[in-house]
């Protein structure tokens, strides 16, 4: 049995077509347990779950410790050999103390499984996605983040499948949450996961008000190239490059930036760079994966009009 | 007479003796080296060189200075012939000298000291800070004391209606208003006036080691104490074997005496201040403050003064500094002051860890990556991929270069500072230069460690270096960066590294006057060229780029602030990689506007850090529209390359 | 209260892409391509504890670092900044891939050190990227433990410490002995020294233990293993920029939308 474990509903085709492919080259069921989204428990069945499991109750009110637990009893309940969780900042810490409470390995970063006489080849990512490795783990159960936007999702091909509801399992109180917040107002470049970047070629006056609210719809930080910075339409601390700041978010909006080495210099990191720039020929664009050759301030009005109004 | 003279001695020879104990605190310094140059530069001061730089104030002092001179020398005179008997001063000496000269630089003296007095109280300079009345006490007495000395001599030309009295023409008209005291009444009123002028003078020469009058004896000093010859505002380095160890300066007793020295011998004249780009750009850092800060701190507390380093002197002027030597070149008085705001950061980043973020920032990518930027998108050498320079490797491989060109970090990381060392290349190749690049084995020069005061790390950076260029046997260097100039040329030399280094404005210069560059210029335009301060100032290379540029056929011409004179860019001391504060007007604003003023189309100038700030200033200015052009003088040599 | 430091020396990881090499018969990145550092968020580790030093939540700071022998640098680094302690486990012989052996070393070691409040780990070290050790090393001593911290105080007998979560930011109160592993945060930069220090440094000894004298014999430590590196390598990079038309404003951002939305890299409903 294969275990996919996911928290909303979003995560839910991804997260379950990887497991279900496994499930499939190694003979196996697959198994769905949400935890807290009634929503993606009730599409489960319909992607391919076998059971569904649903977990009630104040998870988080003990840090991951109930969820830890929790997720140890299904483990042990379905006997699963591998447990599957989309990868981000909650199950960093679920997936290796899931995996030691269970005497298995966990598997983090994982861009790919594949299996090989009967045992799951994982592959992964290393050196900040610089290289890339294969394992194999040495006890089961094994416990794998999967890096999103990366497997396949399962098709809706399924039936309904009815949901079996487990509780919140008690802890020892050692650790409590308090409080949750929203993430800082002014979010810091470095730990940005969307930077809206404005270049030369976004001028004065309106131009970084704007990006500041398309910013602002997407969750991100304001970013500048030295250009900008020069010209006063944005504070040095935004600056990024060689002498500005290093970044590394999921997306990097490079917008009437020409994309200078010493621009470049600081967004090595970033996963994908989109470049929207009137001049074809911009260095940009060869350091981006989307590209767009036309008028920033369209784009970016266009970008939030569409991100306001309803999908 | 004489019991008061003695009396004003004592008191005099107490005062000098209190100062002295506090240079004597200080640390050795060198001051025997370079004689030659040292009496020289100490006769251009006696002829009021450098103060007259200054024509209102210059020709002032020079009146007030020479004035004063003539009338010491007469007294002098006086003093040999009646207290020690010899007599010289009479017959054509008598008349020419001691009447005539005497009287007329008296004139000049009193009309001096009125300017002086006109300038402070009326003209009010913003940088002279005029403070108390205190200045006033000085500058009166001294008045009063040449006023009294022509009583003297009217009363004694009227009372013995002495026939050659017109030779001495001022007592000569004063001694007629005298007249009508008749012969009782001017015998009577003698020896008042004498007393008076006596005792002024005694009065004034005892105070002299307590005012600002010692400048008299301290000035001339400090200027043969000065340093003569390049390498000059190198900072005193950190001996990091000594027990105990002694980060910069924390305590008096961390300055070197000739340090202690400078702090005596300021007049105040807030020339340092008034040319400081720092101060210009509303920053918190006044040269003149620092000095005399220091020196008022360390006259109260003496030995025990401080802490120097972040409280005397706050930590926020210290960082100001950009280390452009304009207030070193201002100081009439040898005043060194660059070595000594170094000597206070070192103490503030290497003991009390007081930084500003960006020097943190910069110290940690040196120790990690030895190269100052924050990440890198390239190799060192991956620039000069397709280029065909060869990379030096050994000892072998260094025999029968003309040169090896020094690359540096600003062209390795820097697009724009790439397109400098690019153009250089190809004037190199075009003249067939034997050169060759060191480029991959290359580490930061670490002049931007040294001028933030982290000797430990330059010397990590230096030691390195030496090590890599002796060990390819190098002994002559070629590059576009005067910090890396500075650097290998005077400062590596502590480390075992003696190299003969050349800018490459004197290098291709150079090539184009023996003809090995073939230019076919385009028309004239109009340009204006910026003296970089470690180019022009601190190594006094000015003529190189001009004829540059008029090889060029350009349009030259130059900004008020030109070559001795250059304004800084605001790069220097380590603000390349670091900002503070400023409530002003930007330095590198300040530069493009001067530049853009003398309508030329192109700024101009020799070094990768002033041609970043620079054009980073142009685009300020143009916000949005088409900048000032900044270049480096090599790309336009190497625009008009005839092929 | 007493606090240890996990720390760790990888490969710069600031070096770009196209200089990063791998030697794929020693399975891992080839040598001498780049300085060996202390590791980002090793570095935020120790800053942290610092900060909890300085704020008297601490007392004692103790630097803790596996490696090969030669690897002291990071370690030097943490006594001028002003560690208490600094101890090396030296793994020459030992296969530094594996997180869960990693942990076994670690735990060996933190167990030989005596009472420990506080182990701060970064959240991951930038060379293998696992993500285990921190975690690892709770579960094994029996510590609650809280990730992705990023700031602590004292509050009463426990400490509150905040954490980045999905979505935001979680505040919790765990109580000592306790593990935590440590992100990246503005305020978490690791303070520059003072040259007296670390002059100072230099001359405080560092403890060294070898597995052996952990008690730790071969098998043990083999049988210790979770996981079998089978293969490691440098994959072929497209650098290929997909060009969306620009003709249709609109067209253009809805299909750079769709595009980020698929890459999973943007939501909508962010």
């Amino acid at each position: 049995m294969i275990l996919a474990a996911v928290w909303d509903r979003r995560t839910l085709p991804e997260t379950l077509g990887a497991a279900a492919r496994l499930a499939d080259a190694l003979d196996g069921a697959v198994a769905l347990v949400s935890l807290g989204d009634a929503d993606a428990a009730a599409d489960a069945g319909r992607y391919g779950a076998s059971r569904v499991f649903l977990v009630e109750g104040e998870l988080a009110a003990s840090g991951a410790e109930s969820t830890i637990a929790a997720l140890a009893d299904l483990v042990r309940d379905v006997s699963a050999r591998a447990v599957l969780l989309p990868g981000d900042d909650r199950t960093a810490e679920i997936a290796p103390r899931l995996a030691e409470r269970l005497g298995g390995t966990a598997v983090t970063q994982t861009i790919g499984v594949d299996v090989a006489a009967g045992r799951p080849l994982w592959t992964r990512a290393a050196y900040g996605g610089k290289a890339l490795a294969t394992v194999t783990a040495a006890a089961e159960p094994v416990v794998a983040t999967l890096r999103r936007g990366v497997f396949a999702p399962a098709e809706p091909t399924g039936d309904d499948v009815s949901i079996e509801r487990r509780a919140t399992p008690e802890t020892d109180g050692a650790v409590e949450l308090l409080a949750r917040e929203a993430p800082p107002a002014a979010a810091s470049l470095e730990d940005a996961k969307v930077i809206v970047s404005g270049g030369a070629g976004i001028g004065a006056g309106e131009g970084f008000r704007q990006l500041e609210e398309l910013a602002g719809l997407l969750g991100g930080a304001v970013g500048a190239s030295l250009a900008a910075v020069d010209a006063g339409w944005a504070s040095t601390d935004r600056q990024v490059g060689l002498t500005g700041k290093v970044v590394s978010p999921d997306v990097y909006f490079a917008l009437g930036i020409s994309g200078a080495s010493q621009h470049l210099a600081g967004i090595g990191g970033a996963k994908a760079v989109v470049a929207v720039n009137t001049d074809a020929e911009a260095p940009i664009f060869a350091a981006a994966q989307l590209g767009v050759v036309m008028d920033c301030h369209t784009f970016v009005r266009s970008m939030i009009e569409q991100l306001r109004s309803p999908p | 007479m004489y019991a008061s003279m003695a009396v004003a001695l004592l008191v005099f020879a107490y005062g000098i003796w209190r100062r002295l104990r506090i240079w004597r605190i200080g640390r050795p310094s060198v001051v025997w080296d370079h004689l030659g140059a040292r009496f020289r530069r100490l006769g251009a001061a006696f002829l009021q060189a450098t103060v007259l730089k200054r024509r209102f104030p210059g020709v002032m002092h020079a009146l007030v200075f020479f004035g004063f001179l003539a009338l010491f020398a007469a007294t002098a005179v006086v003093f040999v012939d009646t207290d020690l008997g010899i007599t010289i001063d009479h017959g054509a000496f008598y008349l020419g000298f001691e009447s005539l000269t005497v009287d007329l630089f008296g004139a000049v003296f009193l009309v001096g000291l009125a300017i002086a007095l006109y300038r402070r109280y009326v003209v009010r300079p913003w940088y002279l800070e005029r403070r108390e009345p205190r200045d006033a006490l000085l500058l009166a007495p001294l008045f009063m004391i040449a006023l009294t000395g022509f009583g003297l001599e009217a009363l004694r030309l009227a009372a013995t209606h002495d026939r050659w009295a017109h030779w001495s023409p001022v007592g000569f008209i004063v001694s007629r208003a005298f007249a009508p005291l008749g012969a009782a009444g001017l015998k009577a009123a003698y020896p008042w006036l004498w007393g008076a002028h006596v005792l002024m003078w005694h009065a004034f020469l005892a105070a002299i080691p307590y005012t600002k009058a010692l400048h008299w004896f301290t000035s001339p000093l400090n200027v043969f104490f000065a340093r003569p010859t390049a390498p000059r505002g190198v900072p005193v380095p950190t001996d990091f074997d000594a027990e105990p160890l002694r980060l910069g300066i924390a305590a008096p007793s961390d300055m070197t005496w000739k340090q202690l020295f400078d702090l005596d011998a300021c007049t105040e004249c807030g020339r340092c201040t008034s040319v400081c780009p720092a101060t210009a750009a509303g920053k918190p850092l006044s040269p003149k403050r620092v000095i005399l800060d220091l020196r008022d701190a360390i006259r109260a507390d003496g030995a025990a003064a401080g802490p120097l380093a972040g409280h005397v002197v706050s930590a926020e002027a210290l960082w100001a500094c950009t280390t452009c030597r304009a207030c070193e070149d201002a100081c009439p008085v040898g005043v060194e002051h660059v070595p000594l705001i170094i000597g206070l950061r070192q103490n503030l980043a290497m003991e009390q860890v007081v930084v500003p973020a960006g020097v943190a920032e910069t110290v940690a990518a040196l120790e990690a990556r030895e190269h100052p930027f924050r990440g890198a998108a390239a190799g060192r050498s991956d620039w000069l991929e397709g280029l065909d320079v060869p990379e030096l490797h050994s000892l072998e491989d260094a025999e029968g270069l003309d040169v090896v060109y020094w690359i540096g970090c600003a062209a390795a990381f820097d697009e724009r500072a790439q397109q400098i060392a690019r153009s250089l290349v190809r004037v190199l190749q075009h003249a067939d230069v034997r050169f060759a690049v060191i480029a991959s084995q290359e580490r930061c020069n670490g002049d931007v460690a040294r001028r933030t005061g982290n000797e430990f790390h330059y010397e990590m950076l230096a030691k390195a270096n030496v090590e890599t260029l002796n060990g390819a046997g190098v002994t002559r260097i070629l590059t576009h960066c005067p910090h890396c100039l500075q650097q290998l040329q005077h400062e590596y030399g502590r480390y075992g590294g003696r190299y003969h280094v050349v800018h490459h404005t004197e290098f291709v210069a150079s090539l184009i006057e023996d003809g090995r560059v073939r230019l076919a210029p385009q028309a004239g335009e109009r340009v204006t060229f910026h003296d970089p301060c470690y180019l022009g100032r601190y190594n006094g290379q000015f003529d190189a780029p001009r004829a540059m540029l008029d090889a060029l056929k350009a349009e030259r011409v130059e900004m008020a602030r030109s070559q001795r004179e250059s304004f800084c860019c605001g790069a220097g001391g380590g603000h390349a990689f670091y900002d503070d504060a400023d409530d002003g007007e930007k330095i590198n604003a300040i530069r493009v506007r001067e530049a853009a003023g003398t309508g030329a189309s192109t700024l101009v100038t020799g070094c990768p850090f002033c041609l970043t700030m620079l054009a980073s200033g142009a685009r300020a200015a143009a916000a949005g529209n088409e900048p000032l052009r900044t270049r480096d003088v090599v790309e336009l040599v190497a625009d008009a390359l005839a092929e | 209260m007493r606090a240890v430091v996990l720390l760790k020396e990888i490969l710069d990881w600031e070096l770009p892409a196209s200089k990063f090499r791998v030697d794929e018969t020693a399975k891992q990145a080839a040598d001498g391509i780049a300085p060996m550092l202390l590791g980002p968020f090793e570095q935020h580790s120790l800053e942290l504890a610092l900060q909890l030093k300085d704020a008297g939540v601490v007392e004692n700071v103790t630097a803790l670092l596996a490696g090969p022998a030669g690897s002291v640098n990071g370690l030097r680094k943490a006594l001028a900044l002003r560690c208490d302690e600094a101890v090396h486990v030296v793994t020459d012989g030992v296969d530094g891939a594996d997180p869960s052996q990693t942990a076994e070393l670690l735990v060996a070691a933190l167990k030989r050190l005596g009472p420990v409040d506080l182990v701060l780990a970064g959240r991951q070290a930038g060379d293998w990227d696992h993500g285990q050790v921190g975690y690892l090393v709770a579960e094994r001593l029996g510590r609650p433990c809280v990730g992705l911290v990023f700031r602590a105080e004292r509050d009463g007998d426990r400490l509150r410490v905040w954490r980045v979560a999905p979505g935001g930011v979680e505040q919790l109160a765990v109580r000592p002995p306790a593990v935590l592993t440590v992100t990246s945060d503005a305020g978490l930069q690791l303070r520059m020294g003072s040259v007296m220090d670390r002059m100072a440094a230099n001359k405080k000894p560092i403890t060294t233990w070898t597995v052996d004298e952990l008690g730790l014999a071969p098998e043990r430590l083999a049988a210790a293993r979770r996981l079998e590196l089978e293969r490691v390598w440098v994959p072929e990079v497209e650098r290929r920029c997909e060009v969306i038309d620009g003709d249709d404003p609109a067209e253009a951002v809805r299909t750079v939308l769709a595009r980020l939305e698929e890459l999973k890299l943007l939501s909508r409903s962010a």
